[in-house]
């Protein structure tokens, strides 16, 4: 079986590599959290792309249900941040040292 | 579409545990809102009966259906049952029920606001039986996210200390960067078999169609995301953080439930990859390189915490690292997956009662038993019997017979002996050697060192029934399964 790579899957390995390099070089918590839905995304069109080049509709199914776990995901994820932010008036990552003393 | 509805309602029947803590979970959530301020110590009680009637489902209503035909599969093959899966939900229940009874007093005195922390507790308790059962790529995902985002919140939920909230800040960013990973290792796997079901994957296997570099992408990528929920070693670096900033009966459950669901989906990740000609590679080195690298950073960390329960995190990460020592075997001898099976399952069991034990003493103990392992000196003369517990779990964690931890890792390193990894073997127990000098440190503080300061002592703390019943009963575990497994061998 000949595969070739599309263009789609090229883009998606590029999407979630920004979203990883984000992820190492950002500290503000909102920014590694939009890098992360960077990488959802990402895997989403590789899903999709992979679909489509096998004929298969599971890709897309899948592709529903990962944006309704990124949803539930970010619920937790910014009524964390707004706690943090509640006790320390920020929420860059580097401020976070109490553990580990 | 008529034929649908019997696979559907006997779905619907294997799936009861699951179904029951659903309910339970949402009903415990109900009545926190119904319940009058003073009768909410009921929601323990509560929750404890969703676990008991889980279990009951799990063992007498299924079980016995689904021994006569194992390996099982509900819902069109997405879940399965066969008797790793079982073994490993009545663990993971019966360390929800060690939780949910050494819990109350602790989350009185943090004062954790009851009905989220119990009914996520039952939610947790319920995605970890289901990420054990799973065998298809979009349901671990779903189940495993599940998992994590009510663990985030159980992290988080203790509401005055900084610490439970920088904890589930890390858990949560990292938790969700190797979820992303594990979701495109999947979306590589299917691009590469163009299926999603195991059973249908390993057909596409053994037929030898499948794209081998977007599998071997896809696989390791998939290690990556279990590798972070087993806290395995490159990717281990929130355990301690987490485990120290949790409150200590999260850290219990995200010590044990997590890792024994995680285990038994590996398991069949890797079993599947196995039937896969060209694992034996890459995928094993990747694999032989995570086991080695766990049992290493795992027991080395934790010779300098100061910390209990980062102590206990960095056990725990070694102990991680035996346990895939028989996954490893597998990829390269797929003759001995059965051997691998019962090892990995024994150790489970081992694992978790013991684990059980050395987190539920710092819960039992409370604010002041939970942080420095200096605080324990003298622990033995004002409760003795927690000293004696706590003792009896490190022996075990070390792995010194006659207790439970010294079978499982024999069987652990056995197979690994039959399968031709004997430089796998020899480093494991040379470094479970090590382990013994910090689980010693322990012991000799509780029953040999005076504490320094007063300031330093531990106030002695009455044990009330439930934590008493709850801790001797995995004390009698840690010695009770070897009973009954020398009584097999010797075929009384």
């Amino acid at each position: 079986m000949e595969f070739m790579v599309p263009g789609n899957l090229i883009l998606a390995a590029s999407i979630f590599t920004i979203g990883v390099f984000g992820i190492l070089l950002k500290r503000n918590a909102i920014s590694i959290f939009m890098c992360v839905e960077l990488m959802f995304n990402a895997a989403n069109l590789a899903f999709i792309t992979f679909a489509q080049s096998l004929g298969r509709p599971e890709g897309v199914a899948v592709f529903l249900f990962v944006i309704t776990v990124a949803a539930a995901e970010a619920a937790v994820g910014l009524a964390l941040f707004i706690k943090i932010f509640n006790d320390k008036e920020t929420i860059e990552a580097d401020t976070l040292d109490l553990l580990q003393r | 579409m008529n034929d649908l509805y019997p696979q559907i309602s006997a779905s619907l029947f294997q799936t009861l545990p699951i179904l029951v803590l659903i309910v339970a979970g949402i009903g415990v959530l109900v009545a926190d809102v119904l319940l009058p301020r003073a009768s909410r110590w009921l929601l323990s009680w509560l929750s404890l009966l969703g676990v008991a009637l889980a279990f009951i489902a799990l063992d007498f209503v299924v079980g016995p259906a689904g021994r006569e035909a194992l390996p099982l599969h509900s819902y069109f093959g997405v879940l399965r049952s066969n008797y790793l899966v079982f073994l490993a939900q009545n663990l993971i229940l019966a360390a929800g029920a060690f939780v949910i009874l050494i819990s109350p007093r602790y989350v009185g005195e943090r004062r954790i606001p009851l009905g989220e922390y119990y009914g996520l507790l039952l939610l947790a308790v319920m995605a970890m039986l289901a990420l054990a059962a799973s065998t298809e790529l979009l349901t671990v995902f779903l189940n495993l996210e599940l998992l994590s985002i009510t663990l985030y919140v159980l992290t988080g939920i203790e509401n005055r200390n900084l610490r439970s909230g920088e904890a589930a800040f890390k858990y949560f960013l990292l938790g969700s960067f190797a979820a992303a990973f594990l979701l495109l290792g999947i979306a590589f796997v299917f691009g590469a078999t163009g299926e999603t079901r195991y059973d249908a994957i390993r057909q596409v296997l053994v037929d030898g169609t499948a794209q081998p570099r977007l599998l071997a992408i896809g696989f390791c990528l998939m290690l990556v995301g279990f590798g972070f929920k087993l806290s395995l070693a490159p990717f281990h670096m929130y355990a301690p953080d987490v485990y120290e900033g949790a409150p200590t009966t999260t850290a219990s459950l995200i010590a044990t439930g997590t890792k024994v669901a995680g285990f038994a989906a590996l398991f069949h990740l890797i079993e599947l990859a196995a039937a896969w000609s060209d694992a034996a590679g890459g995928l094993w080195l990747a694999l032989y390189a995570v086991a080695l690298a766990s049992m290493i950073v795992g027991n080395v960390g934790a010779v300098v915490q100061p910390n209990i329960k980062r102590m206990l995190a960095y056990s725990s990460i070694a102990h991680s690292g035996y346990t895939i020592v028989p996954m490893v075997v597998m990829l390269q001898r797929p003759d001995l997956i059965a051997d691998a099976r019962d090892a990995v399952a024994y150790y489970m069991l081992a694992y978790t009662v013991m684990t059980l034990l050395a987190f539920g003493v710092p819960a039992v103990l409370g604010p002041a038993g939970e942080s420095r392992i200096a605080q324990y000196a003298g622990l033995h003369r004002r409760s003795p019997m927690l000293a004696c517990v706590m003792a009896l779990a490190m022996v075990s964690l070390m792995g010194i017979p006659p207790t439970i931890g010294f079978f499982g890792k024999f069987q652990l390193f056995a197979v690994a002996v039959q399968g031709d990894h004997i430089w796998l073997a020899v480093l494991g127990v040379l470094a479970s050697v090590a382990s013994v000098y910090y689980y010693l440190r322990v012991i000799v503080t509780m029953y040999m060192e005076e504490p320094a300061t007063a300031g330093e002592e531990l106030e002695s703390r009455r044990l009330d029934g439930v934590n008493a019943f709850a801790l001797t009963a995995c004390s009698v575990c840690v010695f009770l399964f070897v009973v009954f497994q020398s009584l097999y061998l010797f075929g009384v």
